[in-house]
C-alpha cells in the first residue's frame, strides 16, 4: 500500500502526546466522546464485566454439576443461573465482543476513515448496551429469570413467576444498540472507504464485519418484536401466544428463532474475520482464495436466515418443515467448510510462527470444524430428536460460540493490543494462556458430548450417579478454563506500564490500520492513505514467502520491478 | 426536486395532486370492502394498499431518486419480510394438528413485573 | 465550515447520501421488526377466518377511515415540507412542518376516542365483558391492540419529532439548508403512514 500517510507521521513508537488516549483525560470525555476507539474502549471494559457476570454463573453451574444431587442451590436458582448466563453471554458479551469492540476500533482504521459513519449514533449504541444491561442486572438482582434464555411462550408469558419483563426489555433495548452499530458499519462501509480501497481490496475482517451487519440489521428486530410481544402479553394478557385462547406458542418460536439462528452468525462471523487477518499475517501468506472467502461469508450471512427450523424440530413443527429446514440446514455446511479449507490452503507453504494470536486462530480453526460437523449431526432430523436438549447440543454450540467466537475474540485481541495500546504484551503468558485455554476448553465441553449421547438432559441441576465421572471431567476442565480467562487481563493489564513500545507494526502486518502510529491519533491518519494493491500482499504472486520482518520481497517492494516476479 | 417556482406553488400542487389520488385509491379501498365478492375482498384491499404506498414511497419518499445501494435497503427488507413469512408458512400452513386449546389450563401464577 | 457538515464527511452532499442511506436501512429493520406482528396475524387469520371476520366486522370504520385520510394527508403536507426546504423557502417549510404535526396530533385524538370506544365495549382479550364468542375473535383483538399500539408509539415519536424540528426551524437553530435533515425526517414519517395504509385494510375492512 502506498503510504501518503507516512510524511506526516512521528516517530514511530514515539506518539503518546497526539495519541487518542491522550486527547483528554477526564471521565466526560470517554463518556461523551464520539471517537470510535474510545467507544471500542468503552465497550471493552463493559463486555468484561459482563463476562465476568456470566462467567461466574457457569462457574456455580458446574460446582453444582460435580456431585449428583441437587446440593449447592436449589432447582428453582439453577434454573436462574443458566437463564442469567444465556441471556448475559449471548446479548451482552457474545453479539458484541468483536464487532463492537475490536471492529469499532479497527473498521475505520482499516478502511482509511478518520471515523464511522455516524458518530454519536455509535455512542448511542453503547448507551443503548449500557441501559439494556442495567435492565437485565436489575431483574438478577431483584431475583432473576428462569425461563432459559430463550423466553419460549406460553411459560415465559402465562405462568413464569419472576422478571422477565424486565429482563426481556433489557435484551430489547440492548437490541436496538445493535441495530445502530449495524446500520453504522454498513454506511461506513459504504461510503468512507479511501481513494483506491475498492470492494475486492477489502480487509476480509472488513468484509466480516460487513456480512454481520447485514444479519444484525435483518435479525434483530425479529428478536425485538418477539420480546415486545411478550412482554405486552405479560402486561396486558393480551393472549398473542396464548394456547387457551386458540393462539401458537410455536409461532414465538418462529420468530425468535429468525432472530436467533442468524444471531449464531452474528457471533461467528467476525470471528471468521480476525482469523483470516491473524493466519494471513503469521504465516506470511496471501490468504488462499479470497474472492471464495468473501462470497462464502456473504452466503453465510444470507443462508443464515433460512435454517432457523432446526431448532424446533421437536416442538410440534409440521413433518414437512422439518424436512425444509433439515435440507437447508445441511446446505449452510457449504460455505462453512469453504472457509476451513481456504484457511488450511492458506497455511500451506508459509512461514508459519506461533505467536499468541496465531495459537488462537489455529485452536480456533479446529474448536469450529468440530462444532460445525456437530452441526450436521443435529441437522439431520433423526438424531436430533434423540439429543435434542441434551449436554450433546450444549458442547455443540460452545463449541462454537466459546471454541470459536470466545477464541477468535481472544486472537484479535492480542493482534491489535499493541494497536490499541502502543505496548506489546509478555508473549511467554499469552502463549501460556492460549494453551491453557485450548485444553481447558476441551476438557470441559468434549465429555458433554458424550454426556449429551448417553442421555443427560440440559437444563437439569440433579442427575443419575452414572453420568458423575464424565460430570466431574467437565468441572474440572471448567476450573482450569477459567484459571486461563483470568491470565489475559493480568499480562494485559501489566503490559499497559510495563509493556515494552510496539511501534506501528509491530507484526509487520499488512492492512492500513498498521500503517498510523500505535496508539492511532484521533483523527487515526495525518494524510488519508491511498491504496493501489491487494490486500494480504505478504509475497509477490508466485514467490515463495518469506519470514516475518524480511520485507524486502514484499509486493509493496517489488510493484515498482515486476520483473522480479518471474 | 422543485426548484422551478421559488415561491412554492409549483410543490403544493405537486403534492395536491398525489394527495387527490391518494384519496380516491382510498374511497376504493373502502367501497370495495363492501361491494367486491368475499373471496376478492383480502386481495383487493391488500392490493389498493400497495398502490397508496408505491404513491408514497416513489413520489413522497423518492426511493427512485437515491444511489443503488439506497434502493436495494427497503427491497431487501421487504424480501426478508417475505422469507419470514414463507418459512413460517411452511410449518404453520402444513401443520397435522392445531390444539384448539387445552381442556384445563394450569393455575396461572403470573405477577405483572 | 459549511453549517450543518459533521465529521467524518468532507462534503455535505456525500453526507446527505448517507444519511439517506443509513434512514432507509432503518426503514428496512422497521419493516420486519412489524412483519412479526402482521405474520402473527396472518398465521391466525388463516387458522381462524371466521373469528377474523366477525372481530374486523366489530372496528370502527368511521374512525378508521378518517385516520387514515388525516395521515394520508399529513404525507402529503410532509412531502410539501421537504420539498421547500430543498428551494430554500423557509416559512413555507414551517407551514408544512406544524401542518403536518397537527394532522398527526388529529390521528392521534381520534384514536384516543376509539381506544376509549374499543374499551366501554369490552373489545379487549380477556376482558370478562368481550362480546364475541367465536374462535379467533379474541386473538383479533390481541393483535389489533398491538398493531395499532406499536403504531400509535411511532407516530408519537414521529409528532414530537416534528414539533422539535419545527421549533428549532423557528428559532434558527436547524441547519436544514442541504444537510438532507428534513428528507431523513420525513422518511420516517411517510414509513409509519405506509404501514398505517397496510393496518387499515386488515384491522378495519375484514368482514364487512
Amino acid at each position: 500500500m502506498t503510504l501518503e500517510a507516512e510524511a506526516g507521521r512521528g516517530r514511530p513508537g514515539q506518539t503518546l502526546p497526539r495519541s487518542y488516549l491522550g486527547a483528554g483525560h477526564s471521565v466526560r470525555s470517554w463518556l461523551l466522546t464520539t471517537d470510535h476507539k474510545r467507544i471500542a474502549l468503552l465497550y471493552l471494559g463493559t463486555i468484561t464485566v459482563f463476562f465476568l457476570i456470566g462467567g461466574s454463573a457457569a462457574t456455580l453451574m458446574r460446582l453444582e454439576l460435580v456431585t449428583p444431587p441437587g446440593e449447592l442451590v436449589s432447582a428453582d436458582t439453577y434454573n436462574r443461573l443458566f437463564t442469567l448466563h444465556g441471556v448475559i453471554m449471548v446479548w451482552f458479551f457474545l453479539v458484541p465482543a468483536v464487532p463492537a469492540t475490536l471492529g469499532n476500533f479497527v473498521l475505520p482504521l482499516a478502511i482509511g476513515a478518520r471515523d464511522v459513519a455516524f458518530p454519536r449514533l455509535n455512542l448511542l449504541s453503547w448507551y443503548l448496551t449500557i441501559a439494556g444491561g442495567v435492565l437485565v442486572l436489575a431483574s438478577l438482582l431483584l431475583g432473576g429469570v428462569d425461563t432459559g434464555w430463550t423466553f419460549y411462550t406460553p411459560y415465559s408469558s402465562l405462568y413464569s413467576n419472576s422478571y422477565v419483563t424486565l429482563a426481556a426489555m433489557g435484551v430489547f433495548v440492548n437490541g436496538f444498540g445493535s441495530i445502530a452499530t449495524g446500520i453504522n458499519f454498513l454506511v461506513t462501509i459504504h461510503t468512507q472507504r479511501t481513494r483506491g480501497l475498492t470492494w475486492m481490496r477489502l480487509p476480509l475482517f472488513v468484509w466480516s464485519l460487513y456480512a454481520v451487519s447485514i444479519v444484525m440489521v435483518l435479525a434483530t428486530p425479529a428478536l425485538a418484536v418477539a420480546l415486545l410481544m411478550v412482554v405486552v402479553e405479560r402486561l396486558f394478557d393480551l393472549g398473542l401466544f396464548d394456547p387457551a385462547r386458540g393462539g401458537d406458542p410455536i409461532l414465538f418460536q418462529h420468530i425468535f428463532w429468525f432472530y436467533s439462528h442468524p444471531a449464531v452468525y452474528i457471533m461467528i462471523l467476525p470471528g471468521f474475520g480476525v482469523i483470516s487477518e491473524v493466519l494471513t499475517c503469521f504465516a506470511r501468506r496471501r490468504i488462499f482464495g479470497y474472492e471464495a472467502m468473501v462470497f462464502a461469508m456473504l452466503a453465510i450471512a444470507i443462508f443464515g436466515f433460512f435454517v432457523w427450523g432446526h431448532h424446533m424440530f421437536v416442538s410440534g413443527q409440521s413433518y414437512y418443515a422439518n424436512l425444509i429446514f433439515s435440507f437447508l440446514s445441511f446446505a449452510i455446511a457449504v460455505p462453512s467448510a469453504i472457509k476451513v479449507f481456504n484457511w488450511s490452503g492458506t497455511l500451506y507453504g508459509g512461514h508459519i510462527t506461533f505467536e499468541a494470536s496465531m495459537l488462537y486462530a489455529l485452536g480456533f480453526i479446529g474448536l469450529f470444524t468440530l462444532g460445525g460437523l456437530t452441526g450436521l449431526f443435529v441437522a439431520s432430523v433423526p438424531i436430533d430428536v434423540h439429543v435434542t436438549d441434551t449436554y450433546f447440543i450444549v458442547a455443540h454450540f460452545h463449541y462454537i460460540m466459546v471454541g470459536g467466537m470466545v477464541t477468535a475474540f481472544f486472537a484479535g485481541l492480542h493482534f491489535w493490543w499493541p494497536k490499541i495500546t502502543g505496548r506489546l504484551y509478555s508473549e511467554s503468558f499469552a502463549r501460556l494462556a492460549a494453551l491453557l485455554m485450548f485444553v481447558g476448553f476441551n476438557f470441559t465441553f468434549f465429555p458433554q458430548f458424550i454426556l449429551g449421547w448417553m442421555g443427560m438432559p440440559r437444563r437439569y441441576w440433579s442427575y443419575p450417579d452414572d453420568f458423575q465421572v464424565l460430570n466431574v471431567a467437565s468441572s474440572l476442565g471448567a476450573v482450569i478454563l477459567a484459571a486461563a480467562y483470568l491470565l489475559p487481563p493480568v499480562y494485559l493489564g501489566l503490559s499497559l506500564w510495563r509493556g515494552k513500545p510496539a511501534g506501528d507494526n509491530p507484526w509487520d502486518a499488512t492492512g492500513l490500520e498498521w500503517t498510523t502510529s500505535s496508539p492511532p491519533p484521533r483523527e487515526n491518519f495525518a494524510v488519508l492513505p491511498v491504496v493501489d494493491t491487494e490486500p494480504y500482499a505478504y509475497h509477490a504472486d508466485r514467490v515463495e514467502p518469506h519470514r516475518r520482518g524480511d520485507a524486502s520481497h514484499r509486493a509493496v517492494s517489488q510493484s515498482s520491478d515486476p520483473g522480479d516476479d518471474a | 426536486m422543485q426548484r422551478d417556482q421559488d415561491d412554492g406553488r409549483g410543490l403544493w400542487l405537486k403534492a395536491g395532486a398525489v394527495w387527490i389520488a391518494l384519496g380516491v385509491v382510498l374511497a376504493a379501498t373502502v367501497a370495495g370492502a363492501y361491494l367486491a365478492p368475499g373471496p376478492l375482498r383480502l386481495p383487493l384491499a391488500l392490493g389498493l394498499g400497495a398502490v397508496k404506498a408505491a404513491l408514497v414511497v416513489v413520489v413522497f419518499m423518492e426511493l427512485f431518486d437515491s444511489r443503488a445501494s439506497t434502493r436495494i435497503a427497503p427491497l431487501v427488507g421487504a424480501l426478508f419480510v417475505a422469507l419470514l413469512f414463507a418459512l413460517s408458512f411452511a410449518d404453520e400452513a402444513t401443520r397435522q394438528e392445531m390444539p384448539r386449546s387445552f381442556a384445563a389450563p394450569p393455575e396461572r401464577a403470573v405477577q405483572d413485573r | 465550515m459549511t453549517r450543518g457538515l459533521h465529521e467524518p464527511f468532507a462534503t455535505l452532499p456525500r453526507q446527505r447520501e448517507a444519511a439517506t442511506f443509513g434512514i432507509w436501512i432503518f426503514l428496512a429493520t422497521e419493516m420486519i421488526f412489524f412483519g412479526g406482528l402482521f405474520l402473527g396475524y396472518a398465521v391466525y387469520r388463516h387458522e381462524y377466518p371466521a373469528g377474523f371476520a366477525a372481530a374486523g366486522a366489530r372496528t370502527d370504520i368511521v374512525i378508521g377511515t378518517a385516520n387514515t385520510m388525516l395521515l394520508l394527508t399529513s404525507s402529503a403536507t410532509m412531502a410539501a415540507a421537504v420539498w421547500s426546504g430543498r428551494a430554500g423557502l423557509r416559512g413555507n417549510t414551517l407551514l408544512a412542518l406544524v401542518l403536518t404535526a397537527l394532522l398527526g396530533t388529529g390521528f392521534l385524538v381520534l384514536k384516543a376516542v376509539e381506544y376509549r370506544n374499543d374499551i366501554d365495549e369490552g373489545l379487549v382479550p380477556g376482558s370478562p365483558a368481550f362480546p364475541l364468542s367465536e374462535p379467533g375473535a379474541e386473538l383479533f383483538f390481541g393483535y389489533y391492540w398491538a398493531m395499532t399500539g406499536l403504531h400509535t408509539v411511532h407516530l408519537v415519536i414521529g409528532v414530537g419529532a416534528l414539533g422539535l424540528t419545527a421549533w428549532r426551524l423557528w428559532r434558527g437553530r436547524l441547519a436544514w439548508r442541504g444537510t438532507g435533515f428534513l428528507h431523513v425526517l420525513g422518511l420516517y414519517w411517510h414509513f409509519v403512514d405506509v404501514i398505517w395504509i397496510f393496518l387499515f385494510p386488515l384491522l378495519y375492512l375484514m368482514g364487512r
